[in-house]
């Protein structure tokens, strides 16, 4: 395993900066036309699949995936909850569009770094 | 009309995953009923879905199941024929078929999924740079067999090889320290 293809290298190389734009394109969009932030942000964690297909290593720290992802998902609760205490039910129309962007973007860094762990795990530890 | 299409490939990708035998294929394609699946969505009218499909079905759960299977039930032989002359090739191939038969019919036994690979490379070549189960050098004055001891596998292999053969059959071990990958942990 440890001879890496040449292709798959130059050619992964060449796709990730698109991988990573198509994911935050798909995750901010997501408000106003088809996506979200799940689905940006399995795009996005195709980013370090694509590492680990390039490298065979472990070049990620698998901790501090899983201390953002329970960070963002506490921000994901406050964030709600602040919100409705703040506006109640006469949320002013101009906000609502701010807060969906902002959601999604949440969202999408978190189920980026889930399946990132998922992968990883599932790919480094259970293997053997 | 193009939707009725897609329906019924739909169906016949379906039903070509659950009857393939092979699990390698099985699961291209299950990739590509996935595949399909989402522009079925598409069409529908759910382009949500149909990302969430495109992402996950055809893509990360693919992935995942390729590298499952390719760390469990697969059983990689490399083989390799030293003979540079031309005739004896042809004689040779008539044992590699008999090889090959008692090759399948041991992995069906065991339910494992047998992966043939021809390969002119010597042993240490391939000792570091693929991981392998058994390594088969094949030649007119026999058959040289390589494998780890600790694989229990290979010693049945090795016994069905022998009763099932009429050529001489010589058995080694490589000690796993020996080998790049695994050293590597």
């Amino acid at each position: 395993m440890r001879n890496h293809s040449l292709l798959l290298r130059i050619t992964m190389g060449a796709i990730y900066p698109f991988i990573i734009v198509f994911g935050i394109y798909i995750t901010v969009n997501g408000s106003t036309s088809p996506g979200g932030g799940f689905q940006g942000g399995a795009i996005i964690s195709a980013v370090f699949i694509v590492q680990y297909f390039i490298t065979y290593e472990k070049t990620v720290s698998l901790h501090i995936f899983n201390h953002i992802e329970k960070i963002l998902y506490l921000a994901i609760v406050i964030f709600t909850v602040l919100f409705i205490f703040q506006f109640g039910e006469i949320t002013p129309h101009f906000i609502k569009p701010y807060y969906m962007v902002i959601m999604n973007i949440l969202i999408g860094i978190k189920v980026c770094c889930g399946l990132s762990v998922i992968f990883y795990r599932f790919v480094l530890f259970e293997s053997r | 009309m193009i939707q009725d299409f897609f329906y019924i490939t739909l169906i016949i990708f379906a039903i070509i995953a659950i009857q393939s035998g092979v699990l390698r294929n099985a699961i291209i394609y299950l990739s590509v009923f996935s595949l399909l699946c989402s522009v079925v969505y598409l069409f529908l009218g759910a382009p949500d879905v149909a990302i969430a499909e495109a992402v996950i079905g055809c893509t990360l759960s693919t992935i995942l199941y390729l590298v499952a299977l390719k760390q469990y039930h697969i059983f990689t032989v490399y083989y390799h024929c030293i003979t540079e002359d031309v005739n004896e090739i042809v004689l040779l191939k008539n044992e590699k078929e008999q090889m090959k038969y008692a090759l399948t019919k041991f992995a069906s036994s065991k339910e494992l999924q047998l992966d043939i690979i021809n390969t002119t490379s010597s042993l240490n070549v391939l000792n570091e740079s693929v991981s392998y189960d058994v390594v088969i050098f094949h030649s007119k004055q026999g058959i040289w067999l390589h494998g780890f001891k600790h694989s229990y596998q290979y010693i049945e292999l090795a016994n069905t090889l022998k009763a099932k053969l009429d050529m001489p059959i010589h058995v080694y071990y490589t000690n796993e320290r020996d080998v790049g990958f695994v050293a590597e942990e």
